[in-house]
Formats: structure tokens, sequence, C-alpha cells
């Protein structure tokens, strides 16, 4: 009895100590988000007739790979990523070779630091792969009062672009 | 043998609860979020001979928050000043009612200008706030309402529309004064009484790079416990203007902010008081992170900065009371603020107070901490 009373303490001990800073939720792919993702890919691809399918689940997010009817397009990833006191989704598409072709937020909660759904910092991302520098501060702008998610989405962008770039390379380098 | 067993539950939590795959399908609830903020502050007038200097605790904050579900937030922020007085800084219960909209009720902060909404310690330079934000808005300014607030991503725009309770004007003795402004009028929330409600908004619009600006606006009369006596009641009008730039090792903030108080004369009358019929504020300020020269790789920063600041409670006055030069004050700031981790820094710097009369005020050397995580 007093094994299972601690056993319980525990429990909720580990609650306190781990549940609150990881990032645990499913990402529910509503009909906003949905749409979203839809009008992002016909916009980076630059064609209404493509799918998806999921092809890693990982740390930093679902990755997926997109395709038309004879051939691969590109890949995006839905991430999730820490702000100060809350969590924020958002996806990073690729092109063939693995290097980030848009980035779109699609809901920001928190008062601080709410800039980074902004075109203009995003557009900073573009254009780079798994290899190129994204350091906070130099080639990426920091927001006053907004560290915490800007270096959270930063290092999210920079594990996601190696985890592509790696799936790139197996796919057409791999045995 | 109970210690080995703690351990392996320990190990086990730690390795289920921090596996990757899980993040995608673990619980709704993400339990309780707890943060807090704090500074503590030394401020030597001078000369230093002839005064004393003071240190204060000046405020830890304990925020205590809770995320129901996706779209229903609780956030609430126990306020302890000066270390004995204790006050809760925000209370309210926010629920997203679509992508574009929240409803948000409760404890909340009144939109206005820069500081009242960001006073985090390490979101801003000086060791002390600046003064336009004390005087002219009174930070920390809060009262209970309602309203919406929201983002349109597309659009760059942050929007908040808030009804909510207005200052305390008038409770059998008159609450605002000439050198304070409406300070000593807000109720903070704490049996707070209402005989009209006031309407607070303001617009952010952040789609220019590295820029932030915003607009807010503030209309209402004050409360009076004597509601039916037109003179303990003051109509009040604000409107602000802030623009925040950051870029790399650089960054520029100003603010301005203009109040019209109508019915003072009646007020002044009434309750003895000298307060103003307009009071405006402003303030410039530019710092520059000097790390990055030294060492580039340098994940602190130490940033040098000067503001300027001007704000006068007594810009215009109606009927028989004459401006008071005293109100009519400025300051220029130099210091620094070196941030030794994200969320902590040390500050330091030297004021120059003047005003507008011929009495001096005192310079200070201030110096603190603050923290925020």
């Amino acid at each position: 009895m007093v094994l299972i009373k601690n056993f319980l303490f525990f429990i909720f001990i580990g609650h306190l100590l781990f549940a609150i800073p990881s990032n645990t939720k499913d990402i529910n792919l509503d009909k906003f988000l949905e749409k979203k993702i839809m009008n992002s890919l016909s916009k980076v691809f630059d064609t209404n007739n493509f799918q998806y399918k999921e092809i890693k689940k990982n740390y930093n997010g679902i990755i997926f790979e997109v395709f038309d009817d004879s051939r691969p397009l590109g890949y995006f990833a839905l991430c999730r990523a820490k702000s100060m006191y809350d969590v924020f989704d958002y996806a990073i598409f690729f092109d063939l070779d693995s290097q980030i072709k848009d980035i779109r937020i699609f809901s920001y909660n928190e008062d601080y630091g709410y800039e980074i759904t902004a075109r203009w910092f995003l557009k900073q991302f573009f254009g780079k792969k798994a290899g190129d520098r994204m350091s906070y501060n130099y080639d990426i702008d920091g927001i006053s009062g907004a560290t915490v998610s800007v270096k959270s989405i930063t290092n999210d962008i920079k594990n996601t672009s190696k985890e592509v770039s790696e799936i790139v390379i197996d796919k057409f380098y791999g045995f | 043998m109970k210690v080995f067993f703690y351990f392996i539950l320990f190990i086990s939590y730690n390795i289920f609860s921090q596996n990757a795959t899980d993040k995608f399908i673990l619980s709704e609830n993400e339990g309780p979020m707890f943060g807090a903020y704090g500074e503590v502050h030394f401020n030597q007038p001078a000369p230093f001979k002839n005064n004393v200097s003071t240190l204060d605790v000046h405020r830890l904050v304990w925020l205590i928050g809770y995320k129901f579900n996706d779209r229903t937030t609780f956030a609430g922020e126990i306020e302890f000043e000066h270390v004995k007085e204790v006050y809760v800084e925000q209370a309210f219960l926010n629920y997203k009612i679509n992508n574009f909209i929240n409803l948000k009720t409760g404890l909340i902060l009144s939109p206005i200008g820069i500081i009242n909404s960001y006073h985090e310690p390490v979101t801003f330079n000086g060791v002390e706030r600046p003064n336009v934000d004390k005087y002219i808005i009174p930070t920390t300014w809060r009262e209970i309402g309602f309203g919406f607030h929201g983002r349109l991503l597309d659009l760059n725009l942050n929007y908040q529309l808030f009804l909510m309770n207005g200052f305390n004007g008038f409770d059998g003795e008159g609450k605002f004064s000439g050198v304070n402004g409406l300070r000593g009028g807000r109720q903070k929330g704490a049996e707070s009484f209402m005989s009209s409600p006031n309407f607070a908004a303001r617009i952010d619009y952040f789609g220019i790079p590295n820029l932030k600006a915003g607009v807010s606006g503030y209309f209402g009369n004050s409360q009076s416990s004597e509601f039916t006596n037109d003179s303990t009641i003051v109509g009040i009008l604000m409107i602000s203007s802030d623009l925040r730039y950051l870029k790399k090792n650089f960054q520029f903030k100003c603010q301005y902010i203009i109040t019209n108080l109508s019915n003072t004369d009646q007020y002044n009358l009434y309750t003895n008081s000298d307060l103003g019929s307009k009071m405006n504020g402003y303030y410039f300020e530019l710092g520059y992170d000097v790390l990055p020269i030294i060492r580039e790789s340098s994940t602190q920063k130490f940033v040098i900065f000067s503001r300027y600041e001007s704000y006068n409670t007594h810009l215009e006055t109606v009927g028989n009371l004459v401006p008071n030069e005293l109100f009519d004050r400025n300051e220029i700031t130099f210091g620094f603020s070196w941030h030794v981790a994200d969320g902590a820094v040390f500050k330091a710097d030297y004021q120059f107070m003047d005003n507008a009369s011929n009495v001096d005020r005192s310079n200070r050397i201030n110096l603190g901490f603050g923290v925020w995580f």
C-alpha cells in the first residue's frame, strides 16, 4: 500500500518535473490548418495536383514527402516549437535538394514574440539548408522580448533541415 | 532497495516522458505553468554625501498559468512589491474563439504604451522603468474588465479591445493630483468599484522588418462613489503611439503619449486638488550591444544605452490653476544592461533629472538586477 502511494506520489512529482517543459500534444490537423497547408503547398510547388505522405516522425515534428503523379516534388515538416510559456505550430517546406522554400506559422497564442510570424522574419531562413549557418542574432535577427521563441524556432528549423537532408541523402545516395 | 526502486522509476519516467515519438501523442493537458520575474534595486541620489541610498526588492512576481485545453488558458500573477505589499497583477481567463479572436476576462493590463504590457526587467533598459510610464501611463495599470484580442497573421496585425473598470477619481476624497496625474486612482482590482466603464484599445503592426509600431487609445470617465455629483468625475482621453526597432546590435525605442482631461476645473475645486487638464510625455532610447564587437559568438549581451524623456503633468491647466513648472520634468539616462543569460540581467545607470523651474532635482545612480523565466 505504502509502495503504491509512493509510486503515485512519484508519478505526480515526475509529472511536475518533466511534463511542464515538454511540448507534448498531438498536432490537430483541423480544417483551418489543413487549408493553410494545402494553400502553401500549391504555392511552393506551383501545382494543384499533389499528394503527400508521412515518412518520418521525430522529436521536431512530422516530415512528409510531397509528390505528384509522376515524380517527387519536395518535402514539408509539421513542427511544434516552444514560446515562453506556450507552444506554436508551423510548417517548413523544402525542395528536393532539402533547401528551405517557405515557412508558415499557423497560430501563435502568446503575447510575447508574435513578430516571429511575420514574413520578414521567416524569410531569413529561405534558401538555407542543413550545414548553412543559422545563428541567432547574426544570420537571424533577434526580437525584443522574444528570445525564447526566436531561439526555439531557429534550433527547431536547424534540426529539421538536418533530418530532411539526411532523408534526401538516403534516398538518392543511400543503399 | 527503496532508493534503487525510486532511481529506476525516476530514470524510466525520464526516458518515457522525453521519448521523441511521444511528442505528438501525449495528453491534451499540459499541466500548470510556472514563471516569475523580479528586480532588486539600489538607488543613490546625488550629491552622495547629503543623501542616503535606498535598497529595495522592488518587485517579485510569481506567474501561475494553466492550459485547460488548446483554447482555454488561465494566467495569474502574484506580486510582492517592496517586499511587504502583496498584489495580484493579472488574473484572467482567455478563451480562443477561433484563430483570429480571443475572449479575455478578469484582471487585465490596460494595453496602453510599451512598458505597461511588457514590463519584465529583461525587456527594457534602465534599472527603473521610464518615468513617462509611471506618471503619464501609470504602470503597472490593470483593472477588471473583458474584451477581445487576437492576431491577423496575414496582415501582421495584433489588436486588443477591452471594456474595463476605470480610475477611482473620488471615493470620499480626490485621488488624482498634479504631481502624479492619474496614478493615485488605480484600483488594481482590489474591491474596486465602478460607476461607468472605460474603453481601451491597441493595434500593433509588425510587418516592417525589425520594426514594431503600436497605437493605443483609452477613454471614459473616472469612477466616483458620488456618481451623481459631476464635480467628482473627470473625463479621460489618452492617445499613445510607440515604435520599437531591433536590428543586430542596434536597438531604438520611442513613445509618445498625450492625455486630455475634462472637467478638471470643477474637480479641483471640489476635491481641493491641482490636476492638470492636459498631460503629455515622450521618450527616445538608443541602445547598442557592444559584445559582438569583441567576440562574435558571445551568448551574452552588453547593451550600452541612453534615453531622453520628457513629461509634463501640467501641460495645460484650466481655471485658476497656474501650471506648476516643477511638474514639467525631463531626464537623461546613461547606462548599460549586461544580459549574462537569457532572462538574467545586471543593470547600472546614471540619471540627470531636471525640470522647467529653478528648483533642482537630484540626479541619481541606479544599480540592480532583473530576472525573468
